[in-house]
């Protein structure tokens, strides 16, 4: 039973910081086209800027951490306007993408104070609290409960940000026929930076969310994001849903072969892999055509 | 009118065999120049490892020359407008294969043969991906196969020590001969630029043409009677076998290669030094892959350690002033340069391999002018 618990918990766990990963780069290839491969390294920038803040200069937490986020929607916003916004084509703006993401990795070490050649400890004020789970010898701690709870509360927001909101509409408007969009006179200038202004934030949201469970680092951070990516498959890039539900699948395969199967070395990290090869073969067997096209055409 | 033809001077029937004077002393122009560029080129190259010795030892050369093979296996993916995630575990696969073979006493000669041979299952693997996926979707791909390939097979084989025998691993040797940094350095060297002239070759025949219709609309290709199909693997093992060897080289430089080295982000590191290079160029690839893998080395060195980890954030900033200003990269910025040199006018507008989308007319009549200009590059 403790057993089973654990592996929910964890899973879950896992499965939470995989979607918000996730969501992030669906959401900005669905309405942009661009595949966003800085999106870990945004994380760390932000992870840094807030530990920077709160451990060595002493700031509280809340306005550590909430700094560090608005760092990432500060540069998102910017990278939008200055450098995605120049490109021609999306294949292009994901290979800006990816040289943000080399820059990122490679602050970390430029800074010489942040020194990361370990991992450095983040912890949030609710370090030691845990929480027992009755009837079984397992508990949870607050800083999990807090992630379980900003995930529901993040895609809450989403739900409601895209069914509810103009801004949202446009979104969807955009994702789904760019032209015609425009021509009803949705311009793709102001949604644009809403999207990667949202989605930077929620790099740097998923950073924060993480650091006190596990040590901020880039390397972690970065294993984390590759994982997602694949993840953002098994929705094709375009359902959210779906990318959900990979994240948690994902997670639960991991885990429960990590803790039931301890033997089968290897098998845990191959599950990307066959998820992959499992939604690819699928589609085949439906007769889809190919993956992308499906796809949206990005704007 | 046969008649008056007849009558005519032979520099008026064909300029191109008999060229005016202005022509013929560009024409001069260029090949002293040429010739000139060809004697600096095979001088630097010769004397690399003498000329750098104040900066470090031969090895952060030998290190960039590897490197410099790993970037053009990339760069190659680019003739099919794909990127590919998967070549640090291809060059696993190779340390792999070699490792094998030299416990088994194969000599040098025998070696590379069957590593070249040996990537062929791993890209044909890749290869069915790439047949059904494009773009990212191929990149998540390769992504996931070389994270797999890392977590599961390099780790159970070569785990924290870098060998199959745990504590007890054998180190990989270097070819009898080439012991020493320096002299290793000319076979490296002397294999970079085989492969170089290879894909060069392939690029600059009816392949590379085909190649380029291939990447401008896969649809037209296919009605034209083409195997889309047949192309891409043959241009995916082209690329993997290239990286399959430099894996068995960077094998034989480290000796021991632990499995962490083959993180797939590495693969992101190596895919920004070929769009920094041009991706899809040959030589691009080559000077950008050497330079970007020989200097932090040499930084390292006169530094003493001080500047360790800080060669990501400068490719990085190059890779996007790459992508900003000269989509073309370090090529199409040589190339430029050349013309200006030979006094040829200016270069017509630089476009990006990833700039071609085949759902933009803009883009894909843009992407014409690139095919021309891709067959004169080297």
């Amino acid at each position: 039973m403790t057993k089973l618990i654990q592996t929910l918990i964890i899973g879950l766990e896992y499965g939470c910081v995989y979607s918000l990963i996730a969501m992030g780069m669906v959401l900005v290839y669905r309405t942009t086209g661009v595949l966003n491969i800085a999106h870990g390294g945004i994380g760390v920038l932000a992870g840094f800027i807030a530990w920077d803040l709160n451990t060595l200069r002493g700031w509280p937490y809340f306005p550590a951490i909430g700094a560090g986020i608005l760092v990432a929607v500060v540069a998102g916003l910017l990278f939008e306007r200055f450098v995605v916004r120049k490109l021609a084509a999306p294949a292009l703006a994901t290979v800006a993408t990816l040289a943000l993401f080399l820059l990122l990795q490679g602050l970390v070490f430029v800074v010489p104070w942040w020194g990361n050649t370990w991992g450095q400890v983040f912890n949030s004020p609710f370090a030691n609290r845990q929480v027992a789970i009755p009837g079984a010898d397992y508990s949870v701690s607050w800083d999990q409960l807090i992630l379980f709870g900003n995930v529901l509360a993040f895609m809450a927001l989403l739900y409601f940000v895209l069914r509810r909101t103009r801004v949202g509409l446009a979104m969807r408007a955009v994702s789904d026929d760019p032209t015609a969009a425009r021509l009803m006179g949705i311009r793709q200038k102001l949604v644009a930076p809403v999207v990667w202004g949202l989605a930077f934030g929620l790099s740097g949201l998923t950073t924060m969310l993480l650091a006190p469970i596990l040590l901020l680092d880039n390397t972690s951070l970065t294993a984390f994001t590759l994982k997602a990516l694949t993840v953002t498959f098994v929705g094709g890039l375009i359902s959210l849903p779906l990318t959900v539900a990979g994240a948690m699948l994902l997670s639960m395969l991991d885990v429960s072969t990590q803790l039931y199967m301890p033997n089968a070395k290897g098998l845990s990290d191959a599950w990307p892999f066959i998820i992959l090869i499992v939604v690819l073969v699928a589609r085949f067997a439906r007769g889809t055509k190919a993956l992308e096209d499906t796809a949206v055409a990005p704007a | 009118m046969s008649t008056v033809m007849e009558r005519r001077a032979p520099s008026e029937l064909s300029p191109e065999k008999a060229p005016a004077g202005p022509k013929r002393s560009l024409i001069n122009r260029r090949s002293v120049l040429r010739t000139l560029g060809l004697l600096a080129l095979t001088t630097f190259v010769l004397t690399m490892p003498f000329d750098m010795n104040w900066a470090g030892s031969s090895f952060a050369l030998d290190y960039g020359v590897i490197i410099g093979m790993i970037v053009l296996s990339v760069s190659v993916l680019g003739w099919i407008g794909e990127f590919t995630l998967a070549v640090v575990a291809q060059m696993g696969f190779g340390l792999v294969v070699v490792n094998l073979l030299q416990n088994a006493g194969m000599p040098f000669l025998v070696i590379i043969p069957v590593v070249i041979l040996s990537s062929i299952p791993i890209s044909i693997l890749l290869g069915v991906f790439a047949l059904r996926l494009r773009g990212v979707y191929f990149a998540i791909a390769t992504l996931a196969f070389g994270y797999m390939a890392q977590k599961t097979f390099f780790q159970s084989y070569l785990g924290v020590q870098g060998g199959f025998g745990g504590t007890d691993s054998k180190a990989i040797s270097r070819p009898a001969g080439f012991q020493g940094s320096e002299s290793f350095y000319y076979l490296l060297m002397g294999s970079l630029l085989l492969m170089a002239v290879i894909c060069w070759a392939v690029k600059r025949s009816w392949i590379g043409t085909s190649l380029t219709a291939l990447r401008e609309s896969e649809a037209a290709f296919s009605v034209l009677g083409h195997s889309p199909g047949a192309y891409k693997l043959f241009t995916i093992c082209l690329s993997g076998a290239i990286a399959t060897v430099a894996g068995a080289y960077f094998g034989m430089l480290q000796g021991l290669v632990p499995s962490n080295y083959f993180q797939p982000a590495l693969a992101v590191l190596y895919f920004g030094f070929a769009v920094a290079g041009g991706m899809g160029s040959v030589g691009g690839a080559v000077v950008a892959g050497v330079a970007f893998g020989a200097i932090p080395k040499y930084f390292d060195s006169l530094s003493e350690g001080k500047l360790v980890g800080y060669d990501q954030f400068f490719i990085g900033v190059v890779a996007l002033a790459v992508v900003l200003w000269a989509p073309g990269g370090f090529a199409d910025i040589g190339r430029r340069i050349w013309r200006r040199l030979e006094g040829s006018g200016p270069p017509p507008a630089t476009v990006s391999t990833f700039e071609i989308d085949v759902r933009d007319p803009a883009a894909a009549a843009a992407a014409a002018g690139t095919a021309e200009r891709d067959g004169a590059d080297v």
